[in-house]
């Protein structure tokens, strides 16, 4: 059976997914804040779902017809932006699903974007280098009317990376009248730094991450020193979170990756251990200064602050009351589920949600986006300084708004994001 | 509006041996992925046309 069959059979089985869970957090945060009706009706749906079916020839000759997406939810805000994911579970309901996350994200981030995805509905696997640059992009060239850097802004996502970016910036800007072609770099996001990709671009959501443990921390008036944290997911956002928690003097004690877990209650050295998975296949497991530890042992673990950077679905009823934390950072999307929140609120845990604990990467996103339009290069440091700056405004305005509402902080996140969303409407009225 | 369920696990090279989740049906998002790699042998028997550059 090929992936793309074995996969359709499986979408037909009826399970909880995250994207109900989005859904559920939306119609609570509208009831709360009492949304208009009309404006719940808009939110509820998309605005635009474009579909393109493009041929490509192979490098055997022969030519094969793709079918790709692009869904734009809403742009009440500003431009559409969200990524393009290559994979065989592309289709339009996922990518309805995914961009009206991004409708929230880029809200609460108190960015001027819209929410939109897409993608391909193919598996990268079956192509050589070259089909995939031919596929990107004619992909691009058929969306070219649809997408645009005022428009809407893809960036990378599953299977898509800074080159498939430089390649949809690339065909789009040649399709563009010379003398237009520099002036819309911005057309994409994520592009590679010598071609208007972003200086921190890679440490921007782990950055992220961090700083809301820490401006939390602030808040609470606790110190990171010492405090012992545990990060499921070693890739980009547990790396970069775990490094920067580090230098200020936290401890990281366990972590999960797909191939195991590990703990050392007195302390893993991150760049220890991120130089010995280069050199064990991306592997963290049979580490040295660590002992292995039993997989559904990990979140039980002794800890201060507990770190999901992984996957969805992972603190549920059937874990949550073990949880030894007191905050739960969510690095990755959707890793508390309804019953797992229930239970860790309860318990007097607090959960910064990740439509704001990782929404570092959507504000990198923004800055290369504006930096390209203003005929700009920043620097590193000028580019942490602003993620800074921006992620302690989200932070703050959703801390404040759960304090004074005695509300938890995902629903204050969501509420926040769609009253901004909500007053736009409000103030421009609806046309004609 | 429909949230029909998709999943990244099938075409993750960690997706028989992963042990972050049983649930390997329904993630849409994940920091571990990774795709099997482009067939670059399929470069290798590509024929490239030749071309010769004429001075006009």
């Amino acid at each position: 059976m090929t992936l793309v069959a074995e996969v359709k059979k499986q979408k037909k089985q009826a399970v909880r997914g995250m994207m109900d869970n989005v859904m559920e957090q939306f119609n609570s945060a509208a009831d709360k804040i009492n949304l208009h009706p009309s404006i719940r009706k808009i939110l509820s749906i998309t605005n635009n779902e474009i579909i393109v079916n493009f041929p490509v020839k192979m490098d055997n000759g022969e030519v094969e017809i793709f079918r790709g997406y692009r869904v734009q939810h809403n742009n009440a805000l500003g431009p559409y932006k969200g990524g393009l994911r290559y994979h065989p579970t592309v289709d339009i309901d996922a990518a309805r699903a995914l961009a009206m996350w991004m409708t929230w994200k880029t809200s609460l981030a108190g960015l001027p974007y819209g929410g939109g995805k897409g993608g391909i509905q193919l598996d990268p696997s079956k192509y050589s280098q070259g089909e995939l640059e031919r596929i990107t992009r004619r992909f691009t060239f058929a969306l070219a009317d649809n997408i645009g850097p005022e428009h809407d802004i893809p960036a990378p996502d599953v299977n898509t990376n800074s080159q498939t970016m430089a390649w949809m910036a690339d065909t789009y800007m040649s399709t563009r009248p010379p003398a237009e072609r520099t002036a819309n770099q911005h057309v994409v996001t994520g592009k590679p730094a010598g071609s208007g990709g972003l200086e921190g671009r890679d440490r921007a959501t782990g950055y992220g991450v961090f700083l809301s443990i820490k401006i939390w921390s602030e808040k609470n008036n606790l110190s990171l020193k010492g405090k012992k944290f545990i990060v499921q997911g070693f890739g980009n956002v547990g790396y970069w979170t775990a490094y920067f928690l580090e230098k200020e003097g936290a401890k990281l004690v366990a972590v999960q990756d797909a191939f195991g877990s590990i703990e050392n209650q007195k302390g893993i050295v991150v760049e220890d251990l991120f130089n010995y998975t280069k050199s064990n296949k991306g592997s963290i497991i049979d580490f040295p200064d660590a002992v292995s530890l039993e997989k559904d042992k990990f979140f039980a673990t002794e800890c201060d602050i507990c770190i999901p950077a992984a996957l969805g679905n992972q603190i549920t009823a059937d874990n949550a009351s073990q949880i030894k934390a007191s905050l739960v950072a969510e690095g990755a999307n959707g890793p508390t589920n309804v019953d797992g929140e229930k239970i860790l609120l309860e318990r007097g845990i607090t959960i910064i949600p990740d439509i704001l604990c990782n929404s570092g990467g959507v504000v990198g996103s923004y800055f290369e986006w504006l930096q390209n339009r203003n005929g700009e290069l920043w620097q590193l440091d000028e580019v942490m300084a602003k993620l800074d700056k921006k992620l302690r405004e989200s932070f703050n305005k959703v801390y404040e708004y759960s304090q004074r509402e005695a509300l938890d902080m995902r629903t204050a996140a969501y509420c926040i994001a769609i009253k901004r969303i909500e007053r736009a409407y409000v103030e421009r009225g609806i046309f004609p | 509006m429909n949230t029909n369920h998709f999943n990244i696990c099938p075409s993750c090279i960690h997706n028989s041996t992963c042990v972050l989740t049983a649930q390997k049906d329904k993630v849409w998002s994940c920091s571990e992925y990774d795709h099997t790699l482009p067939d670059e042998t399929q470069n290798d028997t590509l024929h490239q046309p030749e071309f010769e550059l004429e001075l006009a």
